[in-house]
């Protein structure tokens, strides 16, 4: 048999107990592929599960049902390999390392043979951050701690990539140089990347695809390729295209924002599926 | 870090000065008070009887202070290992915390005056039973605090270290230990005054070396001046080590929230 070579989870679903006793379910039966290489964005609603997927395809949350292979093996194995980098919607900086040490910080637990910190220079660089070196987190502003975080993800030899909201915390203005400073990044290493957010215009330049998902419980109502030139600048956000795109988008949101809105909006969103 | 220790010492004149010039007031009314309502010195002393008796008989108070200070920073030293060992062990399991946090809440809630007699019986005159008063008064505040200084990881950092299957060792060194240090420090600002206290409650039980010693032999003799001057060795030892504990404080968590704008 054929082993897939990105991520492939199947048939997840997710329940919690919820305070009255009753289980809520979370997330209802998602299936994702992401090819090797690939940048896939997940949107949806708030509490619509993006988060629990996320923690599932890097291992830290087990599905009730469903499973999900990362290379042909599992996550234990991934995690084991640290083939898994995470970005959080906080920095979870460690407040008494420097920049430095921080972004090293992965090199430095469950050690691998063949890991080298050459990694850790290039990506501090490459966030604009080797001035900074010797900061402690205390004296960075939001925009900076955050791009340690992915500097931190981005210094040592996983191959994927799951980020969860990573600039949700960030200013608009911030927010936005960001997003291309991640392309950048990401550019020039090649990762594969699932990246959670809901905000429409960030998926679009960021992604390959746009996973869209429902209110809870979390379904996924939409993939919608994005077919825009790389490498992607600002000018890109004015071109017709991006509008297309960006309505098409808001459509399927708007489309699995109720289960009324669902059955009604069903012609509209047709389930587009990529090349 | 040679900079850092210059500022925060240039700051020190804007914190000692106003509580100098306020004790120093609070003497002179002392003074007066004594004097001008003829207070007999066996039930208060004048504040310069105090000082002659302490400074005639220096070398004396220093030994006996010495000897105090040393067991209560042996006992400090033995009762927060104790603890914070503890504390290591039950942060690894709910079912060890649930069984052993009992006991250290047995022992805390035992007042310390009523073992001290009997850890005389068991230990004998020496150091040794001093020793340990002051550990046992000074284990609870750092067990507690190291316990919860240990379980203070934030759920993205612990899940951080999870994702890259670091092990349970390297997590309680890289993130749960330095991350408890602000815990341990507040547990630190109590626990070192009272481990002074521990040891002064065990001399007041048996021995003639101490400063606890020293206020037993002087309070059956009323000799007021003597008392008083002990009790003055034993602040300015408490004053002593509270600056050290701050100052230690200070150059372990510059990068806390605590520490900011001094």
């Amino acid at each position: 048999m054929k082993t897939p070579p990105g991520i492939t989870g199947s048939h997840l679903s997710r329940s919690f107990g919820a305070a009255d006793g009753r289980d809520l379910l979370a997330l209802d039966d998602v299936s994702l592929t992401v090819e090797l290489g690939e940048f896939v964005a997940i949107i949806g609603p708030s509490g619509c599960g993006k988060t629990t997927l996320l923690k599932m395809l890097g291992g830290l949350l087990a599905p009730d049902h469903g499973s999900v292979l990362i290379g042909g093996s599992s996550t234990e194995m991934a995690r084991r390999h640290k083939s898994i980098g995470y970005v959080f919607q906080e920095p979870a900086l460690l407040p008494w390392r420097t920049v430095r040490e921080n972004i090293r910080l992965p090199l430095e637990v469950n050690i691998r043979p063949n890991e080298s910190a050459s990694g850790v220079e290039k990506a501090m660089s490459a966030v604009g951050l080797e001035d900074f070196a010797a900061y402690y987190p205390h004296q960075l502003s939001g925009g900076m701690k955050q791009r340690v975080a992915l500097a931190r993800a981005f210094a040592f030899g996983s191959t994927l990539l799951l980020m969860d909201e990573p600039f949700g915390s960030l200013d608009e203005i911030t927010r936005e140089a960001m997003r291309y400073e991640l392309l950048a990044l990401w550019e020039s290493t090649g990762k594969t990347v699932v990246f959670v957010t809901h905000s429409v215009p960030e998926a679009i330049v960021l992604a390959d695809r746009v996973v869209v998902m429902s209110e809870r419980p979390g379904r996924v109502v939409a993939e919608i390729p994005i077919d825009l030139p790389r490498p992607r600048d600002e000018e890109l956000e004015r071109s017709p295209r991006f509008l297309e795109l960006t309505s098409q988008v808001r459509r399927a949101l708007s489309a699995g924002a109720s289960p009324a809105k669902r059955e009604a909006g069903a012609s509209p969103v047709t389930r587009e599926l990529g090349p | 870090m040679i900079r850092e220790t210059m500022k925060t010492l240039k700051g020190l004149p804007a914190y000692v000065l106003p509580p100098g010039v306020a004790l120093l007031i609070a003497g002179i009314v002392w003074e007066a008070w004594v004097r001008i309502g003829d207070v007999a010195e066996y039930i208060v002393p004048a504040p310069t009887a105090i000082a002659s008796d302490l400074f005639g008989d220096i070398g004396q108070f220093a030994l006996h202070g010495a000897v105090t200070l040393g067991e209560a920073a042996a006992g400090f030293a033995l009762g927060a290992t104790v603890a914070i060992v503890g504390a290591v062990v039950m942060s690894q399991s709910r079912t060890l915390e649930r069984s052993l946090l009992p006991l250290a809440v047995l022992v805390k809630v035992t007042p310390i005056v009523a073992v001290a007699p009997l850890f005389v019986i068991w230990f004998g005159f020496g150091s040794f039973p001093k020793i340990l008063v002051a550990s046992l008064i000074t284990f609870f505040p750092v067990l507690v605090n190291a316990l919860a200084g240990l379980r203070s990881a934030s759920p993205e950092a612990l899940d951080l270290f999870r994702s890259m299957d670091a092990s349970n060792t390297e997590i309680l060194w890289k993130l749960r230990a330095p991350g408890s240090l602000p815990y341990l420090f507040a547990a630190f600002r109590i626990s070192v005054p009272l481990s002074v206290i521990g040891a002064v409650v065990g001399e007041w039980f048996t021995g003639d070396r101490g400063l606890g010693s020293v206020i037993i032999v002087a309070h059956n003799n009323l000799d007021m001046p003597r008392l008083f001057a002990a009790v003055a060795v034993l602040a300015v030892i408490g004053i002593t080590l509270t600056g050290l504990t701050w100052y230690a404080e200070k150059r372990a968590l510059f990068w806390h929230e605590s520490e900011r704008g001094f």
